[in-house]
Order: C-alpha cells, then structure tokens, then sequence
C-alpha cells in the first residue's frame, strides 16, 4: 500500500502548502527561509516526477455520488504549475531578508493554493483551493500594519470571499442540471450556473469595475507581499478562464477594455506600485483576449504571457520593492535618480521594463505576439487596434514611467544604499529568465497546452514592433521636452470603487440612521404598549390591585382553589 | 644577568595631540554614489537627457526606412502602409498622454481623500537616505 502510494505521482502543491503549515509554527527564521526555499525544489521535483498526463488520487464517496480530482496534471494546469513554482522560488529569495513568520508561512500557504486551485479536476476542490488563496493572501496586506492597508485587507477579503461564493453557487447549479461536479469547458450557454462562474472568476481576474480591490490593496501590501500577490491571484483566476470559458466572444470585448482603460490611469497615478497595479490589469487584458479568441494559439498565447508575466511583472514590483525598503517610498514625486546608488536594482529595473514592453529578445516579444496573431488570425481588427493601443501603453507607463521616475529624470538628492543581496540576486533571476525566455522561446512553445507553428522573429515582427516602441519613446522624449508631459503630483486618482467607498458609503449610513430610527419608534410603541399591559395587570392582580381590593381575600382563595381542582381533575381524566 | 638586559628602548615622546575639530570628528564623506555607477554617471547629464530626442529619433527613422526594403505581409491592408508601426506608436503614446489631464483633472483628488492615512512604507525599510 504505502509502495503503491509513493509510486503514485504526488500534487506538487502539497509541498508549498506543508512548508507553509510548518512555517507557521517554526520561530526560528533560519529554518523558515530553508522550507521556504525547499518547498518549491521540493515541488518542481514532484512536478518532474509526472511522466502521463492524467487525473490522480482521485476520491469518491459513493455514499453522495461525489468525485473529487485534487491532481489533474494536463497540458494547461502543467505550465501554470512551473510558473507559480518559479514565481514562489524567486519570491522566497526575494523574502530571505525578511524575519516575519506570518508572511513566510501564509506566502508559501498561498502559493501552494493557487497551484493546487490549477491543479483542481472538479469545481469542489476548486472552491476550497480559491478560498484559501483569498484567506491566506489577505495577510500580506494587512502585516504592512498600517490603517489604510487593514481597510484595503478588508475590502479585499470581501470581494475575494463574495469570488468564491459565487464560484460555489454556479457549481452548485451546474451539478444541477449536469450531475458532475467536473471541471471542464463551462461555457456560457449553461445560463446562470455559467454567468455565475464567470462572475467569480472574473472578480480575480480583476474584469473592468470588478478590478478596484487590486488597484486599492496591492500598493498597500508589504514589500515582499506585492511580489507575491502579483505573482498568484490573478494568474489562478486566468487559468480558471481558460478551462471554463476558452472561446467565449464577451471575453475578447472585455479583455479588449482591460488592456485600454488602465493605461489612462497610469499615466497620471504618482505610486509606482499602483502603476504596477494597473499594469497587471492591461496585461491580464491581452490574456482574456487571447482566451476569448479561443483558438490554440489563442489559448497558447493566454497561457505563455500569464508565464511570462509572473517573470517580468514580479522582477518590476521587485526593483519598486527594493526601492520602498531603501527610501521608505514609491512616490515618482519623491524620487528621480536613484540609479547613481541603487544602479544594478536600475539595471534589473530596466530589463523588466524592457520585457514587459515586448522588445525583441525580451520574453514578452514572443509571448504577447501569439494573442495578437491569435487575434488578427480570426479577423478581430479593432480589437488588434485596441491591442496594438494598448502595447503603446504598456510601453508608457511600464516601460517608461517606472525606471525613469525612479531611477533617472531629475535628481532627488537620495542617496540610498543597493538593494540586498537577496533582493539582486532574485531580480538577476528573474531579468535572466526574461532574457532567456525572449531568445530560447522554444523551450516556453514546448511547454504550452497546445501545439502550434509560430515564428516570432520574422523581419516584419521585428520591424514593426521596433518602430512602435522607438516612435513611442520618441513621443514621450518630445512630449516632456515641450512640458505637455503631466507632472507627477501627489494625489488619490478616483476609481469605480469612489462608487462604493463615498457614496455607496454614505447611502449605507443614511440607510443605518433611518432605520435605527424606525427601529426606534417601533420599539417604543412595543415597549409603551408592554408598559400599559403591565399598568393594567399590575392594577387588577396585585396584592394592592383591584382584584384584590373588590374580592374578598377568603374567596378569591376559595376560586383559585376550585379553578386548580377542576386543571387537575381535566388533567387527569385526560391521561 | 640582569645587566645582561638590553637597556629599554626609549619611548619617544607622545606626538602632541592634534586639536580636535568638528572635521576630523565627522564621518568620512562619501557622495552615496555606487562604484558600478560612477562610469555611467553622465546618463544623468541634463544635456545627454535632452540629447536622447535625437537619439531615439533617428533610430526611428531607420526603422521606418527599413519598412521601404521589403513588402509587408499583414494581416491587414494597412499594415503594409509604409511606417505604420511607427504613425500609430506615436499617435497612440501621444493620444494617451494628453488625456492625462483632463482625467487629473476629472479624477485627482487630495492625498487623504478617503481618510485611510498614509500607508507607503509606515513601518518598513531601513529608509537610510
């Protein structure tokens, strides 16, 4: 049995979950950051172990009629898994300077449950994983310990939670009218059960107005916690898309919307880590798109930029989170030349800028152009235009935006000390994988769910792409020179969460005034009726009362004693 | 045998001590700048900045030029218009720029708009700057 077992391929999830779990209670730091370095070796080493491609330790319990696939190992969940495994590795190096328990533990908890939620074959383990990814992740926002940043962990978990609630009800309707608790293609033509889903999955995929808890919470979160929340939540939930909803035309709208609108937002956003923030909604946008489409190379594109996204996306929030740690800031307004003493923090800054911008060599040239081929394969031209927009966008707030108000435009005067060593040595990581990526990006087509014959170094692709990053850095060089470029001022840009948070919010505590008034007249009707019943008995039975002042005391003893007989003897008769 | 003894070398004199003075006292100065920095320090030039412009300019051109060495094959018809990429990049960058400030302007409220308190590195970092 125990033989049979471990030939049995184990969940590689398990492994980051169980170091998370002993983390919890391990206090001496030394042995957290081991297990926190070990649990994704531990889990790669598992995910290697996988020769065939199937669902294994599957549990059925006959007695309901239930069937649960914690482990399906596929095309799909295969490279999602490496990636979170990737990104929970380069994050607990990034963390090796950082001596709080909590984050250790609840990092590793949550990595383990986004990969656990890929590796999910049924909608039931899918839920529970999506929760703890919602429970677990929470903390990396509230141990910053600030009061804006317990108020964000607050309006987070909320639309987390009320995510997972809607993932369990569109279950619970499907087994309705299915009978299986499966996870496989969804689709919308479920009716409520899928619009449900799409709901749920759409709240972590940060879907327009659905989007505000990332903007809101990621910039508010710990240093090392950004990094790690960039790495997991939103990528689970575009997994999540891409089984339940490949092919399904909304998608391909709504992607649209998400890679346009925060590139707007951006421009005029002061905090580097929200800027970041908005840059994993357009980001997520070309992955909703290429899901959409539907196509294998619309899939395959989703699948290789969520891949290279966690790479370079992380690599940014990391360069912004060793600058936070260094000057206490990621305000453009109070920095500006910090590559004279933080140059290699710069220099991993600028690569991640680079890739996530799509220059040729970096991994997002490779990854970002299968979705817009995907796209123009099935003729969308002005969701390409959208999306051709967009990556001038990209380029401007992500490619720009962040290393030159950090690292370069005018001079701060701050001088602070390089990043750690942990810190670089997490960044080089990460900016030689975006390198790696960009030139052996065979290695990333091998991987994908679905086989494809795409060349992305063709002289037009090269050519073209070229000239829309050079004519858009040309742009902001003559935009700044003739002061048409905003300055960077210290503010709250407003979002769609202004809806609930001002007057949402103030409609709630009309609403709580009016009815606590109503409560309150209510109340003191029932209670002056109560008082007046009470006035009358007390008037009549009372030993002062009227009963007992009209009756003489010898009767009234006389009528209870009759009336209690007769109980008795009806009692009696009765039984 | 004690005369034996080689007589003790003389002690010099104690070098008068140097007055003390606010400069000796303070830490050496450094100017914060890293070493793997110091070859690179002219990208700070405000002149080097504003040369950039021209710099990115004529490689933009090059890669419009590269576009009359070869025929597009796009997916659509206006993408073999000549400099396309580079029309569009422009129009697109610029396009999304200049909506910077009436957005501000409609969006942009005081820091302490929604009453949270500050929450950028309360309690983190070394802040050594």
């Amino acid at each position: 049995m125990m033989f049979n077992l471990l030939a049995m391929p184990i969940n590689p999830a398990f492994a980051l979950m169980f170091g998370g779990l002993l983390m919890a209670f391990i206090p001496q730091w030394r042995v957290r950051k081991f297990i926190a370095l070990a649990g994704p070796v531990l889990a790669l080493w598992l995910w290697l172990q996988v020769d065939v491609f199937g669902s294994y330790g599957g549990i059925h319990i006959a007695a309901i009629g239930l069937d649960l696939e914690p482990f399906r190992f596929d095309g799909l969940s295969r490279i999602w898994a490496l990636i979170f495994i990737i990104g929970a590795f380069l994050n607990a190096i990034y963390a090796l300077h950082e001596r709080d328990q909590v984050q250790d533990a609840m990092s590793a908890l949550y990595g383990g449950a986004a990969m656990g939620a890929v590796f999910a074959g049924d909608l039931l383990s899918l839920f529970v994983f999506w929760e703890i990814t919602a429970i677990t992740s929470v903390f990396l926002i509230w141990r910053s310990g600030t009061e804006a940043a317990r108020l964000a962990g607050i309006r987070y978990l909320v639309m987390h939670v009320g995510s997972g609630v809607l993932l369990l009800a569109g279950a619970v309707l499907l087994h309705g009218q299915t009978g299986s608790w499966a996870f496989e293609h969804i689709g919308l033509e479920t009716g409520l059960a899928g619009w449900l889903l799409l709901l749920g999955f759409g709240i972590k995929a940060a879907f327009p107005l659905l989007h505000t808890w990332l903007q809101d919470a990621y910039p508010k979160a710990t240093i090392t916690g950004a990094v790690v929340l960039s790495s997991f939540t939103t990528k689970m939930a575009i997994y999540a898309l891409a089984r339940g909803f490949a092919g399904e035309d909304i998608l391909i709208y709504v992607g649209a919307i998400m890679t346009a609108f925060p590139v707007f937002f951006a421009v005029i956003e002061n905090d580097l880590r929200r800027v970041l923030s908005f840059s994993i909604n357009n980001q997520l946008g070309f992955m909703v798109v290429g899901i959409g489409v539907g196509t294998a190379l619309g899939i395959n594109g989703a699948a290789a930029h969520a891949f290279a996204d966690v790479i370079f996306k992380g690599l940014l929030f990391m360069s912004m989170g060793a600058v936070m740690l260094r000057t206490g800031t990621t305000k453009a307004t109070e920095l500006g030349g910090l590559f004279r003493s933080m140059p290699f923090t710069a220099l991993f800054c600028l690569i991640g800028a680079g890739s996530i911008s799509a220059f040729p060599f970096l991994s997002a040239f490779v990854t970002k152009s299968l979705i817009l081929a995907a796209v123009a394969d099935e003729g969308h031209w002005f969701v390409w235009g959208v999306l051709i927009f967009a990556s001038a966008g990209v380029l401007e707030h992500a490619g720009i935006k962040i290393p030159y108000f950090a690292f370069f435009a005018h001079d701060s005067g701050k001088r602070p000390k390089e990043a750690p060593w942990n810190m670089l040595l997490a960044m080089g990581l990460a900016s030689f994988l975006c390198v790696f990526l960009g030139v052996n990006y065979g290695w990333l087509y091998n991987l994908l769910p679905y086989e494809m014959i795409y060349e992305p170094y063709t002289f037009d692709h090269i050519v073209g792409q070229m000239q829309l990053l050079l004519a858009a850095i040309f742009a902001f060089a003559l935009l700044v020179r003739i002061g048409w470029y905003p300055p960077e001022i210290r503010m709250t840009i407003l979002d769609a969460d202004w809806l609930w948070r001002k007057p949402g919010r103030s409609f709630l505590i009309w609403l709580n005034a009016i009815l606590d008034r109503l409560f309150g007249l209510v109340h003191l009707g029932v209670a002056r009726r109560a008082q007046n019943v009470g006035r009358v008995l007390t008037a009549v039975l009372s030993p002062h009362g009227a009963f007992a002042r009209v009756v003489p005391r010898g009767a009234l003893a006389g009528w209870t004693a009759t009336f209690l007989t007769l109980a008795l003897l009806t009692a009696y008769l009765a039984h | 045998m004690a005369n034996s003894k080689p007589p003790k070398p003389k002690r010099k004199p104690a070098a008068p001590a140097k007055p003390k003075s606010a400069k000796t006292e303070a830490a050496p100065v450094t100017d914060g700048i890293h070493p793997a920095a110091r070859p690179f320090l002219w990208v700070g030039n405000h002149g080097v900045q504003r040369g950039f412009i021209w710099l990115v300019g004529a490689l933009m051109l090059v890669f419009i030029g590269l576009d009359y060495t070869f025929n597009r094959h796009g997916h659509f018809s206006w993408e073999a218009a000549k400099g396309f990429y580079a029309i569009f990049g422009f129009l697109a960058f610029t396009f999304v720029v200049l909506m910077g400030w009436p957005l501000r302007k409609w969006t942009g409220r005081p820091e302490t708009y929604y009453g949270d308190g500050p929450y950028d590195g309360a309690d983190e970092g070394e802040h050594d700057v």
